[in-house]
């Protein structure tokens, strides 16, 4: 198989990522309160970083920036939903691997990823849409739940230090 | 074929023990969304406003649609085009990575080594999508000689929410100074009785007139001297020289600590040396190596391209850091002939080079030496280093001024010049070398 033809000077992903990101960290601010404004920035300054510095943390940075100004703004349900398929766009540009100059193939296959994405939004804008109950041990029982989805999922694997184990043939 | 494959034991270590770690560990992706859908889900808990999961859903999403089955472990192999090339020259690496099934995205990235570069249209990354097997070739092109890894390939593979990585350092290099061109010019005075190219004093087969004798029974007639003949009414006939062979051996004085100044004067050495074994051997003279530097090591002269490779490969070594002072006399006849044309490439430097250099001129042996010492101590601002700077240049004016009272030539290898150009103006041969016929300075 032939490999991705030369990546160009300016890798078309990473400004993609660097679009998304900042879309995602600015988008809340319309509905957010003024101090939001310094988390913003935090947040753009996490998108540039692992744009253009190759720092891994810098997408879940912020994204946590972009959920904190979320969590104290007043936007509505269509805005959260936007945010969320802002964030989702922006996790899988931000993953795209290095030296794609043609990045079609490899946005056909992120396109199964966006349409689940969709679906979940619309089954939680379905929930929403019923009557909802408050309750305590509902939602010790879903953090938990979260919690330990998170775990299960995601293992802690020591990754091997050492190198490979090599033949010379 | 030098090759690596992921499955088997290590080279450094064939007796450790299997590595019983998983090599497929969760994939970047599948971490940040679903540390994103956790933060939103507690935003939406600690906040209690229940549309702040809609900023996690979509990412759950696409985490739940990522497969999680383990996939077989991919078999990686990496291969070189050669172990061992010139400066400059080309050498190709390849990269396969061979998977049961198909793996997501598959990255093969080449980190060079500071002594190489990376030639040809090849990027440094090469990035396959959806590929069970996949294949990287570089083209790198070692720009420095010494044995040295020219890199390091890093293999990384992507299957849903699971990742591997590999990191396979490429077997060391051999890359071989590039030699100039450059025509042998002095010769030992006296010569090898073997035949070679060189004009010898003795009478013999060659192509060089040395003088006239009155015939003999048996003189070849294609021989005789029509003109003299004629003149003094007796048969002459013309002499020629022997065409002999000779020896040479090279001296390099790796002395010094180990920085830029103590490199870049073994840098020219080593091509120096190359340049002078090159240029001998092509005309089928015998060529011998000398390294002082710590442990003393020797090559004996011998002929031929096979010595070449044999001294280039003592040559590659030749940075050897000790305290130790060489003793010069240790070195057999065999490896240091007595009449041999010794060509040493010093930077003058270290008293133990020099130690050796006049030891080897008191035993007799013609004697040329190259300085290879480009650099000066910086000047400074300060009264007082500008003094130190006028005091290293006398030293080192009066230890060029003790090699040559010791009947020794030397010459200084300055920038963007050639060592041919550097031996040319040397018009009085050492005591027992001689220019040789044809080459005027």
């Amino acid at each position: 198989m032939s490999p991705e033809p030369s990546p160009s000077r300016v890798p078309v992903m990473s400004g993609a990522a660097v679009a998304l990101g900042l879309l995602t960290v600015a988008w809340p601010l319309a509905w957010a309160p003024g101090w939001a404004y310094a988390v913003a920035v935090l947040g753009a300054v996490a998108v540039l970083a692992a744009a253009l510095a190759d720092w891994r943390q810098g997408p879940v940075i912020a994204v946590a920036a972009a959920i904190a100004a979320c969590a104290f703004s007043r936007a509505g349900i269509a805005g959260l939903t936007a945010e969320g398929l802002f964030i989702l766009g922006y996790l899988l540009a931000a993953d795209a691997p290095a030296g794609l100059a043609r990045p079609g193939s490899w946005l056909r296959q992120q396109a199964f990823g966006g349409v689940a994405g969709l679906i979940a939004s619309g089954a939680v804008l379905a929930a929403l849409a019923l009557h909802q109950v408050s309750s305590a041990v509902l939602t010790v029982a879903g953090l938990a739940a979260a919690a330990g989805a998170y775990l299960v999922a995601l293992p802690v694997v020591r990754a091997s230090r050492r190198g490979s184990d090599i033949d010379v043939q | 074929m030098i090759g690596r494959t992921a499955r088997g034991s290590s080279p450094r270590s064939p007796l450790a023990a299997p590595q019983t770690e998983p090599r497929w560990y969760p994939a970047a992706r599948a971490r940040v969304l679903a540390t994103a859908a956790l933060l939103a889900l507690v935003a939406a808990v600690l906040t209690g406003h229940a549309a702040l999961v809609l900023l996690g859903a979509p990412a759950l999403g696409a985490l739940a649609l990522l497969p999680r089955r383990r996939p077989a472990e991919p078999t990686v192999a990496v291969t070189r085009s050669g172990s061992r090339c010139f400066e400059g020259e080309e050498v190709t690496v390849t990269a396969t990575i061979d998977a049961a099934s198909p793996l997501d995205e598959i990255v093969m990235e080449l980190e060079i080594a500071p002594q190489a570069s990376l030639a040809g249209a090849s990027p440094r990354t090469q990035t396959f999508l959806r590929a069970g097997r996949a294949s990287a070739r570089w083209v790198i092109r070692p720009d420095r000689w010494g044995r040295y890894s020219p890199g390091t390939v890093r293999l990384t593979g992507r299957a849903g929410a699971l990742h591997t990585s590999r990191r396979i350092e490429l077997d060391p290099l051999e890359v071989f100074p590039r030699p100039n061109r450059m025509r042998p010019r002095w010769v030992p005075a006296e010569l090898l009785r073997r035949i070679g190219e060189h004009t010898g004093r003795a009478v013999g087969e060659g192509v060089e007139f040395a003088g006239i004798r009155p015939y003999q029974p048996g003189d070849p007639l294609r021989d005789v001297n029509r003109a003299v003949s004629i003149r003094r009414g007796q048969l002459h006939v013309n002499q020629r020289s022997a065409a002999r062979a000779a020896d040479l051996v090279v001296m390099i004085d790796a002395f010094g600590d180990s920085g830029p100044i103590s490199e870049r004067t073994l840098d020219l050495a080593v091509h120096g040396a190359a340049a002078l074994v090159t240029a001998y051997l092509r005309v089928s003279d015998r060529v011998g190596l000398v390294v002082l530097g710590g442990l003393l090591r020797w090559l004996g002269p011998a002929a031929g391209d096979r010595q070449f490779y044999r001294v280039a490969e003592m040559m590659l070594a030749a940075r050897y850091e000790s305290f130790v002072t060489p003793d010069v006399g240790r070195i057999p006849r065999t490896a240091l002939p007595p009449g041999t044309l010794v060509v040493v490439f010093s930077p003058l430097l270290d008293p133990r080079g020099f130690g050796a250099i006049a030891d080897l001129r008191q035993r007799g042996f013609p004697l040329i030496v190259v300085d290879t010492l480009r650099d000066e101590p910086p000047p400074g601002t300060r009264t007082d280093a500008r003094l130190a700077l006028r005091l290293w240049r006398l030293d080192r004016t009066a230890t060029r001024t003790r090699l040559q009272a010791l009947g020794i030539p030397v010459l200084h290898w300055d920038s963007d010049t050639e060592l041919d150009t550097v031996l040319a103006p040397l018009r009085q041969p050492p005591p027992g070398a001689r220019r040789l016929a044809g080459s005027r300075p």
